[in-house]
This record gives structure tokens, sequence and C-alpha cells, in this order.
């Protein structure tokens, strides 16, 4: 299980972030400010940091530079949204910058970029009789390797990347084909259907109405 | 045409036309003073030459009948050859026939008796004519004035070259002088230029203590004082900016909160109970921005609407409010205690009832559970005070001085969840504005806070 450390003072969004979180399958932890946050990490080294840098008792520029030795991958979530201040922000050695008001797609997309980087991202997924090796872009059914065409095995990335939540058919085209694709949502469909087929998930990728896809999975 | 140059010309052109015109009315005044002298000179000796001639003729006129050209020139030419040396030529008429005459050059009409001056072939000549005593004959005394003008020239070839020489070195001088003097106007001039590009804090340098010295004095009490509306200009509309990132923060995150749970909602394989928890986080960050909305009405309208002074009774203001608040009061059991002394104040009803509203409802928040707030008012030095006393949680110094900025909050995670955006102290800050309140807080950690409201004119 990946820890991931929520440092926000905002008990809204940290709870957003943390059943969120949860639900995708991380160990979310919430401080709720500086002080506490240090004290925990004394304690604890989680797989990454979601760093609010407005928080009473210590901001979250102080924190970083406590954090920073430890070599834990940190990303800021914040309200300022200028451009001036993301540059601080990720010169003073953040991973990324994300703004508020944010998606949650676009959040779980970027902690699994970093994850990525740091080889921290768990490479083997496995429900029911289904292994995913994402390092080999291979797919076990059974121990017997099912055959995936690149996009279907993106496609069941983002799907497990995102599970528990619906992803919407455009949302689904946007990260699987790309902006710039121009194909219809039906595509979209094809692929899941085929998905379902091949690994026998016709229970586990739910079409929810009028949204979109979701893989469901137990927490 | 510079400012130089205009003095530069305008001292040589005065200098040259007075020391020129001088210089010509002494040179004539010597020249006839000479002239007179001369002529005088001259008159005498004509006088004395003619009396040894007329001594010779008459001497002479013995021995002749008639007086000819032939005798005149035997009687007269040693005389003649005499003067002539000395530049001066001698003749003898009898009416206008000429006896004798030692004068080569053509003669002009002479009167008598006279004193004429002629220029015969560039030369000037004097001519003193006087008859003799008898009346017969007349005698032209005739000198070479050569020397005479020669001498005004000479005099106004010098007067040219020395205003010339003059005027060269008066012009060095000027110059120098003018640089000099308008040096400070040229700093001036840059200073004000440098200051024209935002340079507000450049001041003139005051070097001297005449005029320029002055306006340089007055120049600099001009940019300070531009300086200082600059910077209370900057300031105000830095505060504005910051008013509008701390709103647009302030937005941002109860918004970003309502999105991502009705996203959450609408997504995830959620529990009931996550549901409930997302919706009652979406109803209570809503009521966030509504609240939020509420207290920028009120700082907003406080900046338009037009103040209504009035006697007010306290104790029913107080009353009102503290009815207001009843639920949140008995909520907390605390204990309300009202010691009015004064009891009526000219004000704004209003705007007062929020003033005293807005501090009961932090006095109410901050306090413990069954804690005691005291509203005074009493008169002191003929000053109405209005204090709100509480024995609530205080708030420390360095908090203190931040209390008073929009959307600061002591204890945000609490005042949250009470419903707090941080603008109450604002809106209470901007009415004492209005209505010519003082407003002051004491504050002690742990033992509560009193603000004190002092009424100066209205």
């Amino acid at each position: 299980m990946i820890d991931i450390l929520i440092i926000e003072d905002e008990i809204a969004i940290a709870e957003l972030l943390h059943m969120n979180l949860q639900l995708v399958g991380y160990n979310p932890h919430i401080c709720e400010d500086g002080l506490k946050a240090e004290s925990y990490l004394e304690l604890n080294s989680p797989d990454l940091i979601l760093l609010d840098i407005m928080l009473p008792e210590k901001d979250g520029y102080e924190l970083l530079k406590t954090i920073l030795p430890k070599e834990i991958p940190v990303i800021f979530l914040t309200a300022k949204g200028s451009v001036e201040e993301k540059v601080v922000g990720l010169k003073s050695g953040a991973d990324d910058y994300i703004t508020k008001p944010f998606a949650m797609v676009e959040v779980i997309a970027r902690i699994d970029a970093v994850l990525k980087r740091y080889k921290k991202h768990s490479n083997k997924f496995v429900i029911d009789d289904i292994e995913v090796r994402f390092d080999e872009h291979k797919v076990f059914l059974n121990s017997n390797e099912i055959n995936l065409t690149a996009k279907e095995f993106e496609l069941l990335d983002i799907l497990i990347k995102n599970k528990n939540i619906a992803l919407s058919r455009d949302k689904l085209l946007e990260l699987v084909w790309g902006y710039d694709y121009m194909g219809e949502t039906r595509t979209v469909d094809v692929h899941i259907q085929k998905l379902r087929k091949k690994l026998s998930l016709e229970k586990r990728i739910v079409t929810v109405y009028k949204i979109g896809y979701r893989l469901e999975s137990d927490i | 045409m510079r400012f130089w140059h205009k003095i530069f010309l305008l001292v040589i052109v005065v200098f040259l036309i007075s020391f020129d015109v001088t210089a010509f009315m002494i040179i004539n005044k010597s020249y006839n003073l000479v002239k007179q002298n001369d002529i005088e000179r001259t008159l005498n000796e004509t006088r004395i030459i003619l009396k040894s001639v007329e001594d010779r003729i008459s001497k002479v006129e013995k021995y002749y009948t008639e007086l000819n050209t032939d005798n005149m020139q035997m009687y007269i030419s040693p005389y003649g050859e005499y003067y002539k040396n000395q530049g001066v030529y001698l003749m003898i008429r009898k009416d206008d026939e000429i006896l004798y005459s030692n004068f080569k050059e053509e003669l002009p009409n002479i009167e008598k008796s006279s004193i004429e001056f002629n220029t015969i072939n560039d030369t000037p000549y004097m001519f003193i004519s006087i008859p003799f005593s008898d009346q017969s004959l007349t005698f032209t005394y005739i000198k070479d004035e050569t020397i005479l003008s020669d001498y005004r020239n000479e005099m106004s070839m010098y007067t040219f070259i020395i205003s010339i020489i003059v005027s060269v070195c008066l012009s060095a001088i000027v110059i120098i002088m003018i640089i000099k003097l308008t040096k400070p106007i040229e700093d001036l001039n840059k200073t004000a230029k440098h200051i024209s590009k935002g340079n507000y804090t450049e001041r003139a340098e005051i070097k001297s203590k005449d005029e320029i010295g002055e306006f340089a004095q007055s120049f600099n009490t001009m940019t300070e004082s531009i300086e200082l509306h600059i910077k209370e200009l900057s300031e105000l509309t830095e505060n504005k900016q910051r008013f509008i990132d701390d709103l647009s923060h302030e937005l941002r995150t109860p918004i970003a909160s309502i999105m991502g749970y009705s996203e959450f909602i609408k997504n995830a394989n959620c529990t009931d109970t996550q549901k409930s928890k997302a919706i009652d986080y979406i109803y209570s960050e809503s009521n966030r921005i509504q609240k939020l909305s509420e207290k920028l009405m009120i700082l907003t309208s406080l900046k338009n609407d037009d103040l209504q002074i009035q006697e007010i009774d306290l104790h029913s203001l107080v009353n009102t409010v503290l009815q207001t608040l009843h639920s949140k009061i008995s909520e907390k059991e605390i204990e309300a205690v009202t010691d009015l002394n004064v009891a009526s104040v000219e004000s704004d009803t209003v705007l007062l009832e929020s003033l005293i509203q807005n501090i009961l409802e932090n006095a109410v928040k901050y306090s413990p559970h069954s804690g005691k707030i005291v509203i005074k008012s009493y008169a002191k030095d003929d000053l109405l005070f209005v204090t709100i006393s509480d024995n609530g949680t205080g708030i420390n110094k360095n908090e203190l001085q931040k209390i008073k900025e929009p959307f600061y909050k002591t204890d945000k995670s609490r005042s949250t969840k009470s419903g707090g955006v941080g603008l109450g102290l604002s809106i209470c800050e901007k009415i004492c504005e209005k209505l010519g309140i003082n407003m002051k807080i004491n504050s002690k950690i742990n033992e509560g806070t009193e603000i004190v409201l002092e009424f100066t004119t209205v």
C-alpha cells in the first residue's frame, strides 16, 4: 500500500482528498498544520506528500525545507494560482503543483506520474483472477497471458489508476487517445467491450448511467 | 534660443552700444576742445603776423603808391616762406584780387572776416581771414589741420580696437558666469526629468540661498508631496489587490470543496456514509460562500450609504443585538451583563448596531462555556466610551496587529467550523471610520479580550 500524507488545514479539502485517494487504493493520512506534519514525519515516512502552502504554524515552503532531505516526493496543493507562485513552488523543490479548485482525476494522474518517476508505484495489480503487470505491459487471466492491444492496455491502466471513480467517455478518450484524437466516444465503448470480454470483467467494469465507466474493486 | 544665448547677446549688445556711444562722445568733446584751443592759438598767431605784415606794408607804402602782386610778393614772401615750412600759408587779397598767396591749391570762396574749415584734396585746412586795420586788404592765414583730424581718427580707431578686445574678454567672463549661474537650473531640469521617469525618491541639490535655491527648495517640497501621494496611492492599490487576492483565495477553497465533493458523489463508487459526509461538506462550504458574500455586501454598502445620525438609546440597541444573538448565547450558557451609565449616543442606528453585533459575535465565539460578557458605557473627559469585554481565549500580541486585516483568522479550523469568514473586524474597522469612533483592542491570552469604542465627534 502506498502511503500519502495530506498536509492541509482546510478540513473539507483534506477529507475530500482522503476519501478519493482511499478509493483508488492509496493509504492517505491527514495532518492539519505544519507542526503536526513535522511530528508525523519524524515517525513515518510516506511515499508522497500533498502539501498546502498556506498553513498555520509553519507554512508549506518552510515545511518543504525539512521534507526535501528525506527525499519524499512533494506535490504542492494550493489556492495560489498565479504563474509566479507556481514557479516559486516548483523552484523550491516540489515535484508538481496543483491549484484549487482541481479535478480529482488530475490529482490522481499527477500523483501517479510522480510516483512513477520515483519508481514507487506498484507494478502489479490483482483483481479476481486477473493480474496486471504494468512494467511488462502484460495481463494474465488465471495465469494465462492475454493479448491486449496497446490502447486496450492503456485503457485498463487508466481504469485501474482511477478505480472506484467513474470516468466519462470524453475523459477516457482524452487520457488514452490524447487531446487531438478526432474519434468518437463510440471508440471508448468498443474498447471497453473488448476489455470486458477478454478479461471477463463484465461485473467489474461498470457502466455508470449518463457518466461513463468505472472499475469497481474492494477497498 | 537657449537662455544663456539670450543673456550673452543682451550683455554684449548693451556693452558695445554703451561703450561706443560714450567713447564717441568723449572723443568728440575732446576734439572740439582741442580744435577750439587750436583756433584761438592760430587766431592770436594770425593777429601777430598780420600786425607785422601791416607794419611792413605801411613802411613800404611810403615808397609805392600802389600795391600790386609784384611788390607784395617782394614784401611778404620772406614771411610766406618762413611759415610755409611750418605748414602755414599766407594770402593777401584786395577785394577779390589776390595780391599774394603761397597756397598752391585751388582756393574756395572765403569771406573777408571769417574762420573757415575746408578740405581740399583730402587735406583739411583752417582759413582765418582778418581785414587790415584800414580795411583796404584782407589777410588770410591758412593752416594745415591734418594733425587735428588724424587725432580724431586715431582716437576712434583706438576706441574701436579697445571695444573689440574688451568685448572678447567680456564674452568669456559672461559665458563662464552664465554657465555658473544656470548650472543649478540645469541640474534642476535633470532632476525633474529623472522624477518624471518615475524616480520619485530623487531630490534636487540645494547649493545656494538665492531665488534658484528657493526654487529648488519648493521643487523638493513638491516632489516630496508627490512621492507621498504616489506612495499612498500604491499602498491603496496594493491593499485592494491584496483584498482581491485574499478574496479569490477565500472563494477558491470552498468552491474546490463543493466541486470535489459533487464530483465524488457523481463518480465514485462510495458508501452511503461517505455520500452523506460529502453532502454535509457541500452544504457547509456553500454556507461559507453565502456568509462571505453577505459580509462583502456589508463592506461594499458601507462605502456608499449616507449616514443618518440620530439620538440612539443604547439600552434598546444592546438588547436588540443580544436578542439576535440569543440562541448562540444561551447555547453556550454565557452570562451577558450590561452596565450602561450613559444611555444615549448620537450616531447611525444601523451601522452602530452592526458594529456592536459584530463585536459581540466575536466575543461569544471566543468565550468559553458559561463565560461572561460585559457591555459598559461611561463618559470620561467629555467623551463617551463603550466597552465590550469577555473572558475568552484572548489574542496574542503578534496576532493583535493582524486581526484587522481582511480574511485574517486567528484559529482557522475553528473559525471555519463556526462559519467565520475573517471579515468581521474589517467591517468593524470600516464602520468605526465612518462613525468617527476609535476602536482599541486590549487582550490577554486566556484572560479575555476587551474592545473599547471611543466616540469622538460625529
